[in-house]
């Protein structure tokens, strides 16, 4: 996986929210990886934001069994956060 | 006429017997002749310096002051007491125009005759205006019993703009009487002088009444905020009737406090607002001045009784609301006798009188409402304070609950890691390295503390976290409370050879821990922004 920018993100997100549940999770394991745990800072976008906004996502638990144990947030709740932040992004210009 | 150094040595007797304040009538009398001179400062000052002008402010200061402070001395009731009928309000406004008589006629001298009937004639509109007033009051707000503070019945009848328009109505009439028969003894045109006043009479009530009720506002804002806090610490220890007393006496203080105020910055609006519309803005604000003395303090006083039964009911609502959600509120207000009327009119509730919440509450469960959640929203904007204290009680005392599960919690952690340290000191006077064993012992405390969500153990699968890891960071980690997410954070910083940090979320009720992420140490700070951190 390779992310550099505001579009390359905008255009991960977009996919994401195509993908099935559990190669969504597989993909948002991936990116906080590589965006949490790596020295990388996408140009253009407010990594401080995003950096929450991933943190925010480890909520995620497809499983419904699994959301019983805490107040884990499923796929709607996901769907709806992706479109909000994707909203920002499309509509921010970062000025650095 | 009396001369005039006599005249000042007087007037200032009696203003300090009286304990009067000069400023009130120069500020208006500075308004008055700004707005007459056409907002020109150098002819208002002239003007201020007139004997006329000065005449003119002492008669003014010295009739409210002298009136106010007689009636103080000899216990005579005033607009706003107890049981103030209509018998006191005659009485009360036949002292104010015999005042007014006096002090005009030793300050300005004139005919006496001509003085007595404007001021006599003064008296007896002013009263008639104050009954109309109060009776406009009771239509919009709803009737005090018989005994003023034992609480209140009815329901509004008329909206916010009848209301209006009936306070300017009576106002005008009231104005245009007193400035016909002023007219009528100066020699002036009648029908000119009446026209006039009538509409600068309707002009000062009803700009009198808005700036009046923006006031309302003020004040029950700040008592509400009193009342949820009081309600909060106090919580069961207090009981209903020493409740409702502590938050009347708090409603009365701060009308008490603002009643003044009210009055001046209706008077400073009601001139500042006639610039430039031929307005006399002097019986703009005599006419003002009485619709807020007989309507509006004596219905804000009745605030005050009601105010402690609301706010106890929206309490117990909210207890219910907790116990069994919606419907359990909605039962409870149905118990309390608060939803069951339908058609207006009184109701009981803990011994006083109080309006009906929302009259379609009650029809929760057939048709009106589908769900309880929307019936008790219903009741809640139905009602200004109920609904303010209801909403203000959920959130505040939700923050409470939070803070005091993390304390708890925290302090349950603590606990854990001392004793563990005064046993595995004991154990090291047995055993050498003992530093080693500390260190095992204290994670081994915590473990015994806390259990895992099946999300947590996958993501320590995925991202290779030993249970050794989270427990470290659970005993030397900074803690911070994710309100967004409900977890307390355990950030053991740079806790990774890597030197990545490592965040250890844990659900402070259950104890479980519910995710772990590593994330890059510099990156960390950032995440904490928007997170509270917290000490044991």
């Amino acid at each position: 996986m390779s992310i550099s920018n505001k579009q390359e993100l905008i255009t991960f997100l977009k996919r994401l929210l195509s993908l099935k549940e559990n190669q969504q999770r597989r993909e948002i394991i991936n990116i906080q990886k590589l965006i949490l745990e790596g020295d990388i800072l996408l140009q253009d976008v407010d990594n401080e934001e995003l950096a929450l906004f991933l943190y925010d996502l480890d909520y995620y638990e497809p499983d419904e069994n699994l959301r019983k144990e805490f107040s884990f947030f499923g796929n709607k709740e996901l769907e709806k956060r992706i479109k909000e932040y994707l909203c920002e992004l499309e509509n921010s210009r970062l000025i650095t | 006429m009396l001369p005039a150094k006599r005249l000042l040595t007087l007037l200032f007797c009696a203003l300090y017997f009286f304990e009067v304040t000069f400023a009130d009538s120069l500020i208006v009398q500075a308004a008055v002749s700004l707005a007459a001179n056409n907002l020109d400062i150098g002819k208002t000052l002239e003007q201020l310096a007139t004997v006329d002008t000065l005449k003119s402010m002492a008669i003014a200061g010295g009739t409210a002051g002298i009136t106010r402070g007689i009636s103080d001395k000899v216990g005579m009731k005033v607009p706003g007491d107890k049981s103030f009928d209509l018998l006191d309000r005659m009485k009360y406004n036949m002292l104010k125009s015999g005042v007014g008589f006096g002090t005009r006629t030793a300050i300005d001298g004139g005919k006496v005759v001509q003085n007595l009937v404007v001021d006599g004639v003064g008296g007896l509109v002013d009263t008639g205006l104050g009954h109309v007033a109060e009776k406009i009051g009771d239509a919009y707000k709803g009737v005090p019993n018989e005994g003023g503070t034992d609480g209140v019945q009815g329901t509004p009848r008329i909206s916010s703009l009848t209301h209006k328009g009936l306070h300017g109505l009576a106002g005008g009439v009231a104005g245009g009487l007193k400035g016909a028969v002023k007219a009528a003894v100066t020699g002036d045109d009648v029908g000119q002088a009446a026209l006039s006043s009538v509409v600068s009479g309707a002009f000062g009530s009803v700009v009198t009444e808005i700036v009046a009720e923006a006031y309302e506002s003020r004040i029950q804002e700040k008592v509400t905020d009193e009342i949820v806090d009081e309600l909060l610490n106090a919580g069961e220890t207090i009981d209903q009737e020493a409740f409702e007393a502590l938050v009347n006496d708090r409603y009365l203080a701060a009308v008490e406090e603002e009643r003044e105020t009210i009055g001046k910055v209706s008077k400073l609006a009601t001139v500042g607002l006639s610039f430039g519309l031929g307005i006399d803005p002097q019986t703009a604000i005599d006419t003002g001045s009485t619709t807020l003395e007989n309507n509006f303090i004596p219905h804000l006083v009745v605030g005050a009784v009601w105010a402690g039964g609301i706010a106890w009911t929206a309490y117990d609502t909210y207890k219910a609301y907790q116990d069994g959600g919606a419907a359990g509120a909605l039962k409870s207000l149905a118990v309390d006798g608060v939803i069951a009327v339908v058609t207006g009119g009184a109701m009981k509730l803990g011994g006083k009188i109080v309006k009906p919440l929302a009259k379609g509450a009650w029809q929760y469960g057939k048709t009106v409402f589908p769900t309880a959640e929307k019936a008790l929203e219903a009741v809640v904007q139905d009602n200004k304070i109920f609904g303010k204290i209801f909403s203000r009680l959920s959130s505040k005392s939700e923050k409470q609950v939070v803070q005091k599960t993390v304390t708890t919690e925290l302090k349950t952690v603590s606990t854990n890691i001392e004793q563990n340290v005064v046993e595995t000191s004991v154990k090291s006077g047995e055993k050498s390295g003992c530093k080693v064993v500390i260190e095992e012992e204290r994670s081994l405390a915590v473990v015994s503390s806390r259990n895992f969500t099946r999300h947590a153990l996958e993501r320590m699968e995925e991202r290779k976290i030993t249970t050794t890891m989270v427990d470290k960071a659970l005993s030397k980690g900074r803690t911070f409370w994710d309100q967004k997410n409900n977890v307390i954070n355990y950030v053991l910083d740079e806790g990774f050879a890597s030197g990545k940090s490592l965040i250890v979320g844990q659900d402070p009720v259950t104890k479980n821990i519910t995710t772990v992420i590593p994330v890059k140490a510099k990156k960390v700070e950032a995440m904490l922004k928007r997170m509270t951190e917290v000490r044991p």
